[in-house]
C-alpha cells in the first residue's frame, strides 16, 4: 500500500500539479480527499456542494474525514495512489488539522508533499480563477496558511514516519509536476 | 466506478477545454455507482448538465457530482453508524 498526500493552499495549483504528474505515471491513480468526503456527505444528505463542507461543525467534518480515510485506504490496497488534500483546513470556526490522528493512521501515508508558491503568486492565481471563489484574498492570510501547512506536514511526518517533500510551483505546473514525478519515482 | 474515481478517469482521458459532447463520446459509457449500489451512465448524468464546454477537470467533476440522479443522494441526515451526523441524540 502506497499513499502519497499532496497539499497546498487553495489557488496554488496543487491539484493541477498532481494531475499532470499522475498522467505521466501509469501505475498511480489520483484521488481527492474532499471528493471522498463529498460523496459520503451526499449519500447521507448532509451537504449538496463542496463549498458547504467547510461550513460543517467540527464533529461532522471529523466523521466525514473518517469515512474518506477508510475509502482511500481501500483504494490504496489496489495500487499506489496520489491523494490531494488539505494538511491545514481553514473553516469558518478556525484552522483545523486536515489529518487528525485516526485519519492519518487509517491512510498510513508514505510521502507528504507540500506544494507552495509566493503568496503574491497565489493571490494572482486566485484573482485569475474565474471558476472558484476563494475566501481569503490577502497575502498575509495565504502566507499564514502556507506556514500552517508546513507545520502540519512535519507533525504528520513525526506521527506516521512519512517523508516530507517540497514542490515549488512558482514557474508553472509543468515544471512542478516534473519535480513531483521525481518524488513519486523514488 | 465510484464517484471519487471519476477524477482519475478525467485526468487520464480528457484534455481541456473540452465540449460536453466530446466528454460523452470519450467516457459517456462509464457507469458510476454509489456505496449504496445504484448506478447510472455518465452519458445520462451529463445529459442533465446545461454546460456546453468545460475548461478544467474541477469544472467537469463538479458537473458530474452536481447532476447525479436523486438515487445517489441518501436519506437526509442519515448515518449508518449510529446517531445522525451533526444532530444531538434525543431520547424519548
Amino acid at each position: 500500500m502506497s499513499v502519497t498526500l499532496v497539499s497546498g493552499v487553495p489557488g496554488v495549483g496543487a491539484s493541477t500539479v498532481a494531475a499532470e504528474a499522475v498522467s505521466e505515471l501509469d501505475e498511480y491513480r489520483l484521488f481527492n480527499f474532499g471528493d471522498a468526503m463529498l460523496e459520503a456527505a451526499g449519500v447521507r444528505g448532509i451537504v449538496e456542494s463542496r463549498d458547504e463542507l467547510s461550513e460543517l461543525s467540527e464533529g461532522e467534518q471529523s466523521a466525514l474525514q473518517r469515512y474518506a480515510a477508510e475509502y482511500i485506504r481501500d483504494e490504496a490496497s489496489n495500487g499506489p495512489i496520489v491523494v490531494t488534500t488539505n494538511f491545514a483546513v481553514r473553516t469558518s470556526h478556525g484552522y483545523l488539522p486536515g489529518l487528525p490522528d485516526p485519519v492519518l493512521h487509517e491512510m498510513s501515508p508514505e510521502r507528504l508533499v507540500v506544494v507552495e508558491a509566493k503568496p503574491e503568486t497565489v493571490a494572482e492565481r486566485r484573482e485569475g480563477d474565474e471558476y472558484r471563489d476563494y475566501p481569503e484574498p490577502t497575502e498575509s492570510g495565504i502566507r499564514f496558511h502556507q506556514r500552517m501547512n508546513r507545520t502540519a506536514a512535519f507533525v504528520y511526518s513525526s506521527r506516521s514516519s512519512a517523508t516530507v517533500h517540497h514542490v515549488p510551483n512558482e514557474e508553472g505546473a509543468e515544471e512542478a509536476a516534473e519535480k513531483l514525478t521525481q518524488v513519486l519515482s523514488q | 466506478m465510484r464517484i471519487p474515481e471519476i477524477r482519475n478517469l478525467i485526468v487520464r482521458e480528457i484534455e481541456f477545454p473540452v465540449s460536453c459532447n466530446e466528454v460523452k463520446e470519450t467516457i459517456g459509457d462509464v457507469c458510476i455507482e454509489t456505496p449504496l449500489g445504484s448506478e447510472e451512465e455518465l452519458d445520462d448524468v451529463l445529459g442533465r448538465c446545461g454546460a456546453r464546454e468545460f475548461k478544467s477537470a474541477d469544472e467537469l467533476y463538479d458537473a458530474v457530482v452536481g447532476n447525479v440522479s436523486g438515487e445517489h443522494i441518501g436519506r437526509k441526515k442519515y448515518d449508518d453508524r449510529g446517531p445522525s451526523l451533526g444532530q444531538d441524540e434525543v431520547s424519548f
